[in-house]
């Protein structure tokens, strides 16, 4: 009972201690809206681009003269021309072209080329099209509607790949002026950085204004039910996740601290550390989902905080199990790598899934597979404790024990999520069960391996060296796993 | 054979097996899969890309050596379960031998009773724990077989069956599976010949796109969609992203949605061209004292153009040639020529040319302008086709538009009927093409307009798979969730060993050994 006092006092002193109510913060699901990147080079190849090819030379050659594309040189319909039509890097600054990635928000079936001019006129009507649909709540003033016109401007920054700010030309007929003539002091302000940083080309300063900014907007917004923009509040009232990590990181320091000294009130201590932050990144977790209302398993942020989440899970029970910190003390660390690596993708939070990823058959395969790894890490804690621990006969048995249960556990989880669960979920989103994808084909690889490691130990003996190299090898590969999509792409290159 | 099957069987030959099926599927990921020989030799430089292609790592999943692999993972597997079988088989029956008291004495678990116990009673201690009992008698020694857990082997075969079903079945379906695309314009029909015949007919009855009433944001993409088996209609349903269509072992899926511009083509039944002539609407636009109107009409047909003046349409030719001082139709180059006549009863009657595609080019110097801008058939549908989209055609044929283009850098439309190479038709804008018996075929510009991208799958592996699934989880689970357990009492003339082992050994299982143990002693049998 004292344990879990001192729990629930450590809760709440981190809750006072990391919550803030400054608006830089913003809202964690539209923080990444304007991560402004430099132009990247994206080749379009595909079976239509020769069919449009005697218009890319048209339009070389008419940058090489020094001239500009108009709308009015490609015809009435601009998009159908400038699908797919690929350009040599060295003309695109001249082509004052954009690149505007497949945004379902704004109706944009695919990825492509537009004309700034298209832009200003089309999609710029796109956009007035989706504003025009907002609820009326979010329309309080003038200045908010106009407001909101920017910032779904600047939220489009990520989506062109360009990123640079002086290729979003200035709002026409809006006057910065009569913005801030709404004598909402707050928003004066914010309207006014974001104009100035605009015009210094400061992206830090804009991206800063712009989540000041679209916190306000969101607010007049009725898109979320009442209930869940509380939920929201409490999201935005400090970040658990961070929480967590720093909590981890310090009852692991804590853990090996204890090792060499054996002072059983330090292991106590980390593991009601361990404990508490392993709550905050359920409440995280927990947030995230009710925000989304699904579970947190569609981008890579995600998977890698319930993997994180996985890994405490097991590396405290095993722990407790097998009375050996060690576990913790190199699990807390792998948790806490991971929320770091998860904390490079995007972390916005979203309701509006695509299609795709609206299906129970994904929040099967997602939820399993990460638990399954997590008993892999635990597994391949094991291993290499076993192989450092090979002179201490009876310590060494039980860490090869310990990572052969831990696989054990991981394996069949493993098998229904990533594999069967992952296949009949492909199945009904692309209509193939088996693609051999690189993310497909590594967690075969993994599942081949844990195969072979628990066959070699159930019915060959294997024991020892052997089978800690394969348990390693395992997690090392569930490891690779992870990345295979961001490394070879594939279908499952929507993650990140 | 023994020895064949000892390999087969052998760990260290399977686990080589997997080391080489991995390291392939790694070539796999890292190389893309089943392009085009110049795409390998484009990325790769041409020697590499030519390797490639010779080691067939372009197609490594389909490569004869691959599948041969799997194959001798699948015997290596059927050989494991056929080796376990006995074993299987020997724990459902009576003990055929009595072990040595030593073999109790070297289990895990191991009790001496000392004393001698009843049979009875063992078995009554054993049975009340849920074991089933076994027994096996010779002279004065009993031993009592009492296994608990069955279900794990059941469960460890189960899940070896389910895996071999599913590199069979994924093999199997690599090498057999038929998918392709196809894109369809509401209203449209596709004829899916690669996997059902031409017997099997899709139409796309209504294209959506569900969006959020507050958001705006694209929900759902969805198609309405009907499947006829010839003239029949057997099952229409909406298909969106996670909820395809399955009929008769195939299946039909969202896969994409959008807008573009598709090929307007109508097919027209005429004994001959004359009469085909005659079912065709013609649109012009003509200038008179610079007001311009757009007009349409038929062959013999009169339209009044302004006060007092009225223009004819006298004539069509689709490859018009000017031979001498006659009209013609020259079948090699297409040129739609409108012949028409204009009558001002003030200035009198004028013969005229107009060509679709020189608009500026008027000729018979008439004082009006007159531009023939395109043709329609006057009653029949007009088709918003795709190009690659096999589509079904009146006469009960197939027909495919293709898009090519020529060594001038000119695209041009073919209609190809049947695949056949000798029905290949070039459709030109305004030039009907007889493409069968009394069947015409009229390209009629295109239009932008929404459409649907299907994807169709015949995964005859599809069955193996799911079928291998749920054998292999229902394994896994009972392996996972059974604990099988081995207790053997031998009761011999002088005392009574009492030995057990478990899969996995704990806590649980050894007091449950304590139970039994006590069980048999408290009956005052035992010490």
């Amino acid at each position: 009972m004292k344990r879990w006092i001192i729990v629930f006092l450590l809760f709440v002193f981190f809750s006072f201690a990391f919550s803030t109510t400054d608006y830089q913060e913003g809202y964690s699901f539209l923080k990444e809206n304007v991560d402004v990147k430099k132009l990247k080079g994206i080749p379009i190849k595909g079976d239509r681009v020769e069919l449009w090819e005697n218009f890319a030379d048209y339009v070389v050659k008419v940058l090489r003269d020094g001239g500009e594309v108009k709308s009015s040189d490609i015809g009435e319909d601009p998009s159908l021309f400038l699908l797919h039509l690929s350009l040599d890097e060295e003309y695109r600054d001249k082509a004052r072209l954009l690149y505007i990635a497949r945004d379902e928000k704004l109706g944009i079936d695919s990825g492509r080329w537009i004309s700034l001019d298209e832009f200003e006129s089309g999609v710029m009507l796109d956009i007035q099209n989706e504003l025009s649909k907002m609820p009326t709540s979010a329309k309080k003033s003038i200045a908010e509607e106009r407001a909101r016109v920017i910032a779904y401007r600047a939220s489009i920054l990520k989506t062109t790949e360009l990123g640079t700010l002086w290729l979003i030309p200035p709002e026409r007929g809006i006057e910065w002026d009569s913005i801030s003539s709404s004598g909402d002091e707050e928003l004066i302000g914010v309207l006014a950085q974001l104009e100035s940083s605009y015009q210094d080309r400061d992206d830090g300063s804009f991206k800063e204004a712009f989540n000041c900014l679209f916190k306000r907007l969101i607010e007049y917004s009725d898109r979320l039910p009442a209930w869940r923009l509380t939920v929201d509040r409490l999201n935005n009232l400090f970040n658990s996740i961070t929480v967590a990590f720093f909590l981890f990181l310090i009852a692991s320091l804590m853990l090996f601290v204890y090792l060499p000294i054996k002072k059983k009130w330090l292991e106590r201590t980390s593991f009601i550390l361990a404990i508490t932050g392993f709550a905050f990144l359920t409440w995280g977790l927990t947030l995230r989902s009710l925000i989304g209302w699904h579970l947190p398993v569609t981008n890579m942020f995600e998977y890698l905080s319930l993997m994180s989440w996985a890994v405490v899970l097991f590396a405290l029970i095993f722990h407790r199990r097998f009375n050996m910190p060690v576990i913790s003390a190199i699990g807390l660390p792998i948790s806490a790598i991971l929320i770091v690596i998860g904390s490079i993708f995007p972390t916005n939070i979203t309701d509006q899934l695509i299609p795709a990823l609206k299906s129970y058959w994904l929040t099967i395969h997602v939820v399993l597979a990460s638990l399954g790894e997590a008993a892999f890490a635990v597994g391949f804690i094991g291993a290499i404790m076993y192989l450092i621990k090979a002179g201490d006969e009876e310590r060494a048995r039980m860490y090869e024990l310990l990572s052969y249960r831990a696989i054990a556990i991981g394996y069949p989880l493993f098998t229904i999520g990533a594999l069967v669960a992952g296949a009949i979920w492909a199945q009904r989103a692309w209509g193939v069960w088996w693609d051999w994808d690189p993310k497909e084909t590594s967690s075969f690889i993994v599942w081949l391996v844990a195969t072979a490691y628990l066959h070699a130990r159930l019915v060959s003996g294997w024991r020892g060296r052997r089978s800690a190299i394969l348990a390693i090898l395992i997690f090392v590969l569930s490891i690779f796993t992870l990345f295979a999509n961001l490394i070879f792409g594939g279908l499952h290159s929507y993650e990140g | 054979m023994k020895r064949i099957l000892d390999i087969l069987s052998s760990m260290r030959v399977a686990i080589i097996l997997i080391i080489i099926v991995a390291t392939l599927s790694v070539i796999g990921a890292f190389i893309p899969q089943e392009r085009t020989e110049g795409f390998y030799v484009e990325k790769y430089g041409s020697s590499a890309g030519e390797l490639i292609h010779h080691l067939m790592f372009d197609r490594i999943f389909k490569s004869f050596y691959f599948i041969a692999l799997i194959l001798l993972l699948s015997a290596s597997i059927i050989v494991c379960i056929i080796k376990q079988l006995p074993h299987l088989i020997r724990n459902l029956q009576n003990p055929k031998v009595i072990p040595d008291e030593s073999d109790i004495e070297g289990k895990r678990y191991y009790r001496d009773l000392k004393n001698i116990v009843g049979e009875e009673v063992v078995r009554r201690a054993l049975g009340s724990h849920g074991y089933k009992v076994y027994l096996k008698s010779a002279g004065e020694r009993t031993y009592i077989s009492a296994r608990k857990g069955i279900w794990y082997n059941i469960g460890f075969i189960l899940a070896h069956i389910g895996i071999l079903v599913i590199l069979v079945g994924g093999t199997f379906g690599g090498c057999a599976r038929k998918s392709y695309r196809f894109i369809l314009f509401e209203g449209g029909s596709a004829v899916l010949s690669s996997v059902g015949g031409d017997e099997l007919i899709i139409r796309a009855d209504n294209i959506e796109k569900m969006k959020d009433p507050n958001s705006g944001a694209i929900i759902s993409y969805i198609t309405d969609v009907t499947l006829f088996k010839g003239s029949e209609e057997v099952v229409s349903k909406r298909i969106e992203v996670n909820s395809p269509l399955e009929y008769g072992g195939i299946s039909i899926y969202q896969d994409s949605m959008g807008s573009l511009n598709g090929l307007g083509v109508a097919f027209m039944r005429a004994d001959n061209i004359a009469g085909l002539k005659q079912m065709l609407e013609f649109f012009v636009v003509v200038r008179v004292n610079d007001v311009k109107s757009e007009i349409s009409g038929g062959l013999g047909d009169t339209v009044v153009i302004g006060d007092n003046i009225s223009i004819v349409f006298d004539d069509f030719y689709d490859h018009y040639r000017r031979i001498g001082s006659q009209d013609r139709n020259d079948n090699s180059i297409p040129n739609p020529c409108l012949v028409y006549t204009i009558i001002d009863r003030e200035k009198g009657i004028f013969r005229g040319y107009s060509f679709m595609y020189y608009p500026s080019y008027n000729y018979g110097g008439t004082p009006y302008s007159v531009w023939f801008i395109g043709v329609k058939p006057k009653d029949e549908r007009v088709h918003l086709l795709a190009s690659d989209t096999p589509f079904p055609l009146a006469d009960g044929n197939v027909g495919a538009l293709k898009m090519v283009k020529t060594g001038e850098g000119e695209v041009i439309v073919r209609l190809v009927i049947d695949g056949a190479s000798n029905r290949v038709f070039e459709l030109f804008d305004g030039c009907p093409v007889e493409i069968g018996d009394n069947l015409y075929a009229l390209l009629v510009g295109t239009k932008r307009a929404q459409y649907t991208g299907l994807r169709v799958e015949k995964d005859p592996g599809l069955l193996f798979f799911v079928s291998g699934a749920v054998m292999l989880c229902l394994g896994i689970l009972l392996m996972v969730s059974i604990n099988p357990r081995h207790i053997e009492v031998l009761i011999t003339s002088k005392r009574a060993l009492i030995g057990a082992m478990a899969k996995r050994a704990g806590e649980e299982f050894e007091r449950e050994f304590r139970n039994v143990v006590l069980d048999i002693t408290s009956s005052g049998e035992g010490e």
